[in-house]
């Protein structure tokens, strides 16, 4: 639990070191909601890719010493992305089947 | 010190509130939609090409009866609900509420193999809400 060195005051007078570590609770809770729903219509696809996001953003923060929760932004990226891959997934799926259906169905 | 107050001070509230705002939303539409009531959402497809639960099967219903104070309907649909994603969402949108409003929280990280750990339990659980001897338990 060290903290990193304060950005220069040159660069951000208004970014404490934990400043930017909204990124990676937020990551974290897209991406958990996210690979719950991705089998849900494939809405994950929307938390999933918030979660990519913000913990690339998150990741990033750690790096600017804006944020010190790096293992919350790298979980919240890994779910977001399984939980992308598996909506895209789901959502192919669907369509395929509902094609499939619609081709040979007597309505 | 100065520095750590104005750093609070300028912290967006917009991300918090478009954060509940969407959640909110969702559960809106869960609570009137009812998924309890066929036709209103579309069938699982994972459920319709295979006849085997996904996990996320019951969901819906878990969080339509979670919102109207059921817990214990919520866990006989989709236990992952109630014990996974209630608490997360709770305990982390609250976090941001307070960090917001500028209550001084203490820096929580966690590891990243929690990732791993949380699709492993998803994929056991998709596994064994499948296996008749855990269904009346794990399945909707």
């Amino acid at each position: 639990m060290t903290t990193p060195p304060p950005p220069p005051p040159t660069i951000a007078s208004a970014a404490g070191p934990t400043s930017k570590n909204w990124m990676g609770i937020t990551a974290l809770i897209l991406g958990i909601v996210g690979i719950v729903a991705s089998c849900c219509l494939g809405s994950g696809l929307l938390f999933g890719a918030g979660a990519v996001v913000l913990g690339v953003l998150g990741k990033n923060a750690v790096k600017a010493g804006q944020a010190n929760n790096g293992g919350m932004a790298q979980t919240g990226l890994i779910l977001g992305g399984v939980a992308a891959v598996l909506s895209i997934a789901y959502i192919v799926f669907f369509v395929v089947l509902n094609v499939a259906n619609f081709g040979y169905s007597s309505y | 010190m100065s520095e750590a107050i104005v750093a609070r001070r300028g912290r967006p509230l917009a991300v918090p509130a478009v954060a509940t705002a969407a959640l909110v939303a969702a559960a809106a539409l869960i609570a009137e939609g009812d998924p309890y009531r066929p036709g209103f959402f579309p069938k699982c497809v994972f459920l319709q090409a295979t006849g085997h639960w996904c996990p996320g099967c019951g969901g819906l219903r878990a969080t339509y009866s979670l919102l109207h104070g059921d817990f214990a309907g919520a866990m006989g649909m989709n236990p992952l609900v109630p014990l996974l994603v209630l608490p997360v969402t709770v305990v982390g949108l609250g976090w941001m509420w307070l960090g917001a409003a500028g209550v001084r929280l203490p820096s929580v990280d966690i590891p990243r193999w929690t990732a791993y750990a949380v699709i492993g339990v998803i994929g056991a659980f998709w596994v064994l809400r499948n296996i008749p001897m855990f269904e009346p338990y794990l399945a909707p």
